[in-house]
């Protein structure tokens, strides 16, 4: 039986095959590549290290083993090379914000959702995981919805297309929660149904409230465990340990420092609130999300030691993202905050680099400065910047080669890397579009549906 | 096994005698001849029956070229080539006859009156939008749509039509299930035939968990995560009252007394005793989900539906998770746009599924067969057929239809195979199961033999053609509902085909024409369930008219056309 899983498929191109590039579900990690590969003599923006024109980059094994000028870049004899002449090679973009690859968004029922995870229900099968990937995209934050003061626990996923939902899974990543302020959690846009009353809270006084209260409990709770510790390490051989509370172990969690909370936001005025509840429990909200009015608290968040995750050039959709500046990312990168540029859409997702490069148009940045808002900061706010985001010696071998300047609409992604395996290739592309063209006509052969007369019955 | 309460003075008439009868044989473990001077409106049964000659696939052992069957009061007395046949007996010549094991539906409703589940517990299944009067569940603490209580064998209904429809195509046994809500409740296995306290074989047998949500928007859970999440905790909470209770027990002295929860203690019970957990999955990603929910909770897992088990049979097998697949094969459906291009993956489906059981067995899982959506047990026959083409031996699709389901199910020492001691549950055919021409000549339930009902048609040959689409328009006084058939008729006035539903598509069975009346049956999808639906009407021309009766329930007038005729 034909077996051979997508798209990127066994013997694409040879020399894909070459280097090992075998997507099937549940295989992925037993197939890395372990011959090395040179991307040899193309424009290499690291991200942390500035642009080294003319510039190689060496992996195996997944990881980058070497970068510099060519000159001095020695490859193996059995390597692959790869020619990079008048191509630009740039770290694997990083979505901070996505929602792509879920079977489920939303519980919405509860005001506090904090024991559903995202983790339960990755969907390995969503085609944008791969769509996002050929915008170069190589690691997301899929998170939970924004309809809970409270949300979910969220997913960190690299985009490694033809693994199975744990495969996908970012090994070793800090967890992560969604807390979201202003109009969705208080529902003043989502009409309830007749006869159903609405869920609490409607205003943003409810939504503190509702936060503030969750801690309370969590703190009792986290007393409660540790008074049980404490009995069962004096030798009380009666104790029984508390009831476990799912929504409550994550919350204990962010009170440790374990768990980041992301916290989706518009409002200048509730982004400080959420802060001083936040110090109230002695934690600290590692990231806000949308944050389109950071520009006017761009200080407090610093000193609260958040960071911040926007959109471009994309407001006005409600009321309360009316006040929101194309130059939000720049004002609070110049404030010293750690800033990235988000998605929240799987269309998006597919030119973050076009997204960075506005901040170059908006607001002054330079071109280290838009390329670091989606590979390096976003590595750093998910605390994951000692494994992603620049190309450095000994970080995963997650590239994108561009055909052209990437910093441009006129930028075009031609293979991107994740583990130093090929997960989309322009060429390989076009190939498998063939190869699902025959494999549809073979199936319909199989089942006897051969397409005649205008359709299959 | 569990013995049952007897209940007295049953609701149904028909019912009370076979319980005394029961009751009889187990209070005092008398041989029942004597309860054959008793008056009986019925004509008793022998207790005696010996099928001769026969050739005898037992499943367990190597198949019996020439043998005989001794049934003895309900039981399985002797198998064999050289067996003694008691002088009582009814002898019944077995020439030209196979007997085989009846076979075992392995998830199914039959003998539920459908949506009678659930009720109107705290969160319980609700409507559109978790209103009308069902409360809100505000999380866990409320155990949304968790009725594990709910006993399939308290609800079980002999009078379900279907019972008879699934014996004489060779089912006598079956795993049902209540199918409302998250935890749904506890599945029994059942013989398809008795009263109703006759039919259980073994109760609890398993306990039956879907991913569905609480309903609504307003009551938790209302996500899958939000499911998946609940059943965790469900799981906790369930392990800490069992610690909490075992505490008490020991030592109650400065301690709360426990509170009973009743969504709780069958939890426990299942946890406690390994009740076999059935949880639900056809794509490769849900497979995945339900095992890992079964390492999560401890629960012993079995997963069911299993349509892209082919991918990973291999890991299936290593798993140990026993896989119980639907034979209702996806199909591309019948309202798809014809133009539109149909996804890779729904290709893949569809053209693969059926290989999923040859797949099992080569990878050695452990695996048994289910009927899913399917109307009638001539369709699980054809479509078992469609895996054995796909590689299936012939031998491990009766196992997965027989000694399959009686392993996952803890009943294998009664049920399964035909081996002296087991419950009397066998068929007698006129040829290979497996062969479409194949008839179900007798069924024996628990060593009663039932005949093959009479086709309750006339007999006069058709005097019009039936074959091809008509569109038919049902008035109710609530709606109107229009529904397209798709029939073909043969020489004697058999009708089958389909018929689509804007609710569904369901396959036609007991069709018939006779003069230019017709008649014919579908298990139609109705809003989440299936109902029976009886048609019967007369042809004049290029029309026709009659009544569509709604599981005896009430009845509708009909017309309807040949579209686009002649046109």
């Amino acid at each position: 039986m034909r077996s051979f899983k997508i798209q990127i498929g066994r013997g694409a191109v040879p020399w894909l095959a070459a280097i090992g590039l075998v997507v099937g579900p549940g295989t992925h990690r037993a197939t890395a590549q372990d011959q090395p590969v040179l991307i040899r003599n193309a424009t290499v923006m690291t991200a942390t290290n500035g642009t080294i024109q003319n510039g190689s980059v060496l992996f195996e094994d997944g990881r980058i083993t070497a970068v510099g000028p060519t000159a001095d870049v020695g490859a193996p004899g059995d390597a692959q090379v790869i020619d990079g002449t008048g191509k630009y090679v740039i770290p694997g973009i990083i979505d901070a914000h996505s929602h792509l690859a879920a079977d489920a968004i939303n519980e919405g029922s509860v005001a506090v959702s904090a024991m559903v995870s995202i983790m339960d229900v990755i969907d390995p099968t969503d085609v944008n995981i791969y769509r996002a990937a050929a915008g170069g995209v190589t690691v997301s934050h899929v998170m939970h919805g924004s309809a809970n003061p409270i949300g979910g626990q969220n997913a960190i996923i690299k985009h490694r297309w033809g693994a199975d939902a744990q495969g996908l899974l970012f090994e070793g990543a800090t967890p992560t929660i969604k807390f979201a302020l202003g109009e969705n959690p208080k529902r003043s846009n989502f009409g309830g149904a007749p006869g159903v009353e609405p869920r609490y809270p409607a205003t943003r006084m409810g939504v503190m409230d509702v936060i503030r209260q969750a801690f309370i409990d969590a703190t009792e709770y986290k007393a409660k465990w540790e008074d049980h510790d404490a009995r069962v390490a004096s030798g009380d051989r009666n104790a029984i340990p508390p009831q476990s509370d799912l929504k409550l172990d994550a919350l204990v969690e962010v009170l440790n420092g374990e768990r980041l909370v992301h916290s989706h936001c518009y409002r200048a005025d509730e982004i400080l609130q959420l802060m001083r509840v936040a110090e109230e429990f002695g934690f600290r909200i590692a990231v806000f999300q949308h944050v389109l009015e950071g520009y006017r608290v761009a200080d407090e968040m610093r000193e609260h030691g958040a960071m911040a995750s926007t959109f471009s050039d994309w407001w006005a959709y409600k009321v309360e993202a009316y006040e929101a500046i194309p130059y939000n990312a720049a004002i609070m990168t110049e404030r010293g905050l750690i800033v990235s540029l988000n998605s929240d859409s799987a269309e998006e997702v597919r030119h973050l680099n076009q997204e960075a490069a506005k901040t170059m148009k908006w607001g002054g940045m330079t071109e280290d400065q838009a390329l670091a808002m989606i590979t390096i900061n976003p590595a750093i706010q998910l605390r994951l910047d000692d494994r992603v985001g620049s190309i450095e010696v000994g970080k995963d071998a997650d590239l994108v080669i561009y055909d052209n300047y990437p910093l441009s609409s006129y930028a075009k992604v031609r293979t991107t890397f994740v583990d130093g395996e090929v997960v989309f290739d322009v060429d390989a592309d076009r190939q498998m579009r063939e190869a699902v063209a025959a494999e549809k006509a073979e199936l319909k052969g199989l089942l006897g549906e051969t397409e005649t007369e205008g359709g299959v019955r | 096994m569990k013995l049952h309460d007897v209940h007295h003075g049953s609701r149904r008439g028909r019912g009370t005698r076979g319980a005394g009868l029961a009751l009889a044989l187990l209070v005092a473990g008398l041989p029942a001849a004597a309860d054959a001077q008793q008056p009986s409106d019925t004509p008793q049964p022998p207790p005696f029956f010996a099928i001769q000659n026969a050739r005898i696939v037992t499943v367990s052992g190597p198949v019996i070229e020439s043998g005989t069957v001794v049934i003895s009061f309900g039981l399985i007395e002797a198998v064999g080539s050289n067996v003694l046949i008691p002088a009582e007996a009814w002898v019944i010549d077995g020439s030209g006859m196979t007997v085989y094991p009846g076979l075992f539906d392995g998830l199914s409703s039959l003998g539920l009156e459908q949506a009678q589940t659930g009720g109107d517990q705290a969160g319980g299944p609700g409507g559109v939008f978790g209103g009308g009067n069902q409360p809100i569940s505000e999380g866990p603490e409320d155990r949304p749509a968790t009725t594990p209580w709910v006993s399939a064998a308290d609800m079980l209904d002999p009078e379900d039509n279907r019972l008879a429809t699934w014996r004489e195509g060779g089912f006598t046994t079956a795993l049902t299930v209540p199918d409302e809500g998250i935890v749904t409740g506890q599945a029994a296995v059942i013989s398809l035939g008795g009263d109703a306290q006759e039919m259980i074989v073994k109760t609890p047998a398993a306990l039956h968990v879907t991913m569905n949500r609480a309903g609504g928007f307003r009551s938790f859970p209302s996500s899958l995560m939000g499911t998946i999440a609940y059943v965790k905790q469900l799981y906790a909470d369930a392990r800490h009252q069992s610690a909490y209770e075992a505490a008490y027990e020991a030592n109650p002295a400065g301690r709360a007394r426990p509170k009973y929860d009743r969504a709780l203690a069958p939890v426990q019970q299942s946890i406690a005793d390994g009740w076999p957990t059935v949880f639900l999955g056809n794509e490769v990603k849900e497979i995945r989900r339900a095992v890992k929910l079964g390492e999560d909770t401890g629960a012993r897992a079995v997963v069911a539906g299993a349509h892209e088990a082919y991918e990973i049979a291999d890991e299936l097998a290593a798993s140990g998770v026993p896989v119980l697949v639907n034979l209702d094969w996806p199909e591309r459906s019948r309202s798809a746009d014809p133009e539109a291009d149909e996804a890779l993956t729904s290709l893949r489906r569809r053209a693969y599924a059926p290989t999923t059981p040859a797949r099992l067995h080569a990878a050695g899982a452990t695996f048994a067969f289910y009927s899913g959506d399917l109307g009638s047990p001539r369709e699980v026959i054809e479509n078992v057929n469609v895996a054995i083409e796909k590689g299936l031996p012939a031998d491990a699709a009766l196992r997965a239809l027989t000694l399959g389901p009686a392993e996952i199910f803890g009943v294998a020492d009664r049920l399964g195979s035909i081996d002296a001691g087991k419950i009397a549950n066998l068929i007698v055919t006129d040829g290979d199961l497996f062969d479409e021409s194949t008839k179900v000549k007798m069924v024996f339930v628990d060593g009663r033999k039932f005949e093959e009902r009479e086709a309750e048609r006339p007999t006069a040959p058709p005097t019009v053609d039936m074959t091809g689409r008509w569109v038919l328009t049902i008035s109710t006084p609530r709606q109107t509902q229009e529904i397209t058939l798709d029939l073909e008729m043969s020489e004697d006035g058999t009708l089958t085909g389909d018929i689509t539903t804007d609710r569904g598509d369901a396959t036609i069975i007991d069709g018939w024409v006779s003069g230019d009346e017709f008649g014919f049956t579908a298990m139609q999808p109705m809003g989440g369930r299936t109902a029976e639906v009886v048609y019967t009407g007369t042809v004049e021309d290029t029309e026709v008219s009659g009544t569509a009766s709604f599981g005896g329930r009430f009845s509708s007038e009909f017309t309807g056309t040949r579209p686009g005729e002649g046109q």
